[in-house]
């Protein structure tokens, strides 16, 4: 009973040490970038929205756009970027103090959000969701046929194709990312595709091999000889038996592939235009070019940690099911 | 009739040849036992006759058609695997239906020989579990009905019962053995275990090394083995092998010294190239009985008893080696003097050189 508490304790210290960072996030991406230099531990009051503010410093601080705000209140030609807001009340007759700030005040006060939603954050969800998708499944598959020829054999050749997979893990993929571009664009004519970082992903995943051909090699081969005896071709064996035993070792497979693949960097950043960034593309990309808008970037992390996070949730109950037992004496 | 014929069929896995010509017949609607120690070529074998395994030599015919060149599942074979192989996530219901469904059987017709053949084994109740839910008797059944399914010719069992417990392994035993009537089935069965293969089998085929060594009905094996290995295989304790030095005929008797000096007097004729003589434990008793052989060790220790309860088995170490023999209860533990014995001269068994029986003259 001592010994349970003192385990329960300890436990629970090392998970809110742990999930410390997740909650930094949250209160980091509602702090304002003007206070981004100061730690907080809970999220900080706002200041309301200064009248005396320059039109055009809102703008590169908080991601305004511009010719938004001149459309919503009705300005027509150019305006002085120099303006404060109270100024632009009172050049402009048609618009009041009042409306500028209904406009504003949302936008500046919940600025993480609306910075990254107005600047293409679904898009480009939907964009990380499909190449994440695309890849943790078609290289799984590809994973598990390669692996069902593989797993059966020892000869030499096979232990040859084994190992070339695995080789492939080793090399950089910053080295090779010139050649990869200009396969990629010249030879494949896939520049600024989603199949170009798909199959990029695809090869970078030959972990699949590995963990698809090691599982499948604990299955006992009389499940394949049984399926033979009763009738069934290679592909009977393959749908009815070997794809519904392959849980365990997608789980595996896709918890370890899906965040290397929903948080790179690298290769949409090279081969793809921005409007197709996929989310940490997209992220570093709000950062802006003369100022930095933490609290947008702080915002998109926490935005696009939640599928994955919800994903990996799920993903979970199959590491604990055990897939196998009862197929041979237990 | 033989459902199945074997001739003279070779296996070899690159260089090593591990079946050398064997020649075989399986007789219809009997159950045959493939009988051996591990690596004796005896499964490889069976899947042979299965189609698991290439044949790299000889012929093996089924129902007189020649089947090294048809697939497994056109042999008109179905097997029952050492640890089952159910399919793990399919429902018992599904696992029967497989065959008939990879058949191309209709649905409805599915169905009903699914419950049929769950009738016959008792498993009607447990149709919709997964195997994982099953214990090991009710897998056992589940296996051997997904095999009954398909109303093959040829039933091959591999080893079956070597994963169940005691108990339980007795109870499959007969019921194997019913199934068996009731279908009039031909079935091959392989196993390494000597009891269920006396108890099961018509016919019992002995295998060592890729040969066969004695092929016959359970009692011929037992009563007359052919060779030294098959004499020492079946039965529990092993035969004990006494080494023979000399033989000497003089009249109607013989005298045998064994290699340590002992001397015995038999009233049959030995025949003169006996190299050893075999003699079941439940054959020797101990003391000395006016109307046996009798046998006094020069130089004996008691190694110790064995209590079954209604009986004992006495082990001794004899400088050839050790010997069993079968003494009543309550049986205490010997002294020297008791280490005299006694055997019956039909009893005795001989070997050559070669380790062949040879029959004893008159």
């Amino acid at each position: 009973m001592r010994k349970n508490i003192v385990l329960i304790t300890f436990l629970s210290i090392y998970c809110l040490v742990t999930l410390a960072p997740f909650y930094l996030l949250v209160v980091r991406s509602f702090t304002p970038t003007i206070e981004s230099t100061q730690f907080h531990l809970l999220i900080p009051e706002r200041r309301p929205l200064s009248m005396n503010a320059r039109i055009g410093d809102l703008a590169t601080i908080y991601n305004v756009n511009l010719r938004e705000f001149r459309r919503e209140m009705g300005i027509s030609g150019y305006m002085n970027p120099q303006l404060t807001l109270t100024q632009i009340a009172e050049t402009y007759d048609n618009v009041t103090q009042e409306d500028i700030r209904t406009w504003l005040e949302p936008l500046v006060h919940y600025n993480g959000i609306y910075a990254i939603l107005n600047n293409g954050f679904l898009t480009s969800l939907f964009g990380t969701i499909f190449v994440t998708g695309v890849s943790v499944i078609v290289g799984g598959l590809l994973g598990i046929m390669t692996g069902s020829v593989l797993a059966g054999f020892r000869s030499r050749w096979h232990l040859f194709v084994y190992n070339s997979y695995l080789l492939n893990m080793i090399i950089p993929p910053m080295m090779v990312i010139l050649p990869q571009y200009l396969i990629m664009t010249r030879v494949l004519g896939l520049g600024d595709s989603y199949w170009s970082v798909i199959l990029l992903h695809i090869k970078g995943g030959a972990l699949s091999t590995m963990v698809f051909t090691s599982y499948i090699a604990t299955i006992p081969k009389e499940l394949r000889e049984a399926v033979q005896m009763d009738g069934g071709k290679h592909y009977h064996y393959f749908l009815y038996v070997l794809l519904p035993l392959m849980g365990t070792p997608f789980a595996v497979f896709a918890s370890i592939t899906m965040p290397w693949f929903w948080n790179d960097l690298l290769h949409p950043l090279v081969l793809l235009s921005p409007e197709k960034y996929t989310l940490p593309a997209f992220i570093a990309s709000i950062g802006g070019t003369f100022t930095t808008n933490f609290e947008a970037i702080f915002t998109g992390v926490l935005f696009s940690l939640m599928p994955i996070l919800i994903v990996y949730l799920v993903f979970q109950k199959l590491f604990i099911r055990s897939a196998m037992a009862g197929a041979v004496k237990g | 009739m033989s459902e199945v014929l074997v001739e003279k069929v070779y296996k070899k896995y690159g260089l090593t040849e591990v079946l050398h010509g064997i020649d075989l017949e399986i007789p219809k609607g009997q159950l045959t036992v493939l009988l051996g120690p591990s690596g004796c070529g005896k499964s490889t074998l069976l899947r042979m006759i299965a189609g698991l395994e290439d044949i790299s030599g000889g012929t093996i015919r089924i129902a007189g058609r020649k089947v090294n060149d048809i697939d497994p599942s056109n042999r008109g074979c179905a097997m029952v695997f050492q640890n089952y192989a159910l399919y793990p996530h399919q429902t018992v219901r599904k696992n029967l239906a497989f065959p008939l469904k990879m058949a191309g059987v209709p649905k409805s017709e599915i169905e009903r020989q699914v419950q049929a053949t769950a009738a016959v084994l008792h498993i009607d109740m447990l149709l919709d579990r997964l195997p994982r839910d099953l214990s090991g008797g009710q897998r056992q059944r589940v296996a051997m009905g997904r095999a009954m399914i398909r109303n093959p010719d040829v039933f091959l069992f591999d080893e079956p019962l070597s994963n169940l417990d005691a108990e339980l392994r007795v109870k499959m035993r007969l019921e194997i053995s019913r199934l068996q009537a009731d279908l009039n089935a031909t079935v091959v069965f392989v196993t390494h275990d000597q009891v269920e293969a006396m108890t099961l089998a018509h016919r019992i085929v002995v295998m060592r090394d890729g040969h066969i060594e004695q092929a016959g009905t359970p009692l011929e094996v037992y009563n007359a083995p052919q060779t030294k290995f098959v004499a020492g295989f079946l039965g529990s304790p092993a035969m004990n092998f006494l080494p023979v030095g000399d033989v000497s005929q003089d009249g109607g008797q013989s005298k045998v010294t064994l290699t340590d000096g002992t001397i015995l007097v038999s009233p049959i004729l030995v025949p003169q190239a006996t190299r050893t003589i075999g003699i079941r434990p439940q054959a020797l008793s101990a003391g000395r009985h006016a109307d046996q052989i009798q046998i006094d060790l020069k130089q004996a220790n008691e190694l110790g008893v064995e209590h079954l309860g209604d009986r004992a088995f006495r082990y001794v170490s004899a400088p050839f080696g050790e010997l069993s023999l079968l003494v009543e209860e309550p049986a205490g533990a010997g002294s020297q003097s008791d280490l005299a014995m006694s055997v019956h001269a039909k009893d005795m068994q001989f070997f050559d050189a070669d380790d062949r029986a040879v029959e004893a003259a008159g």
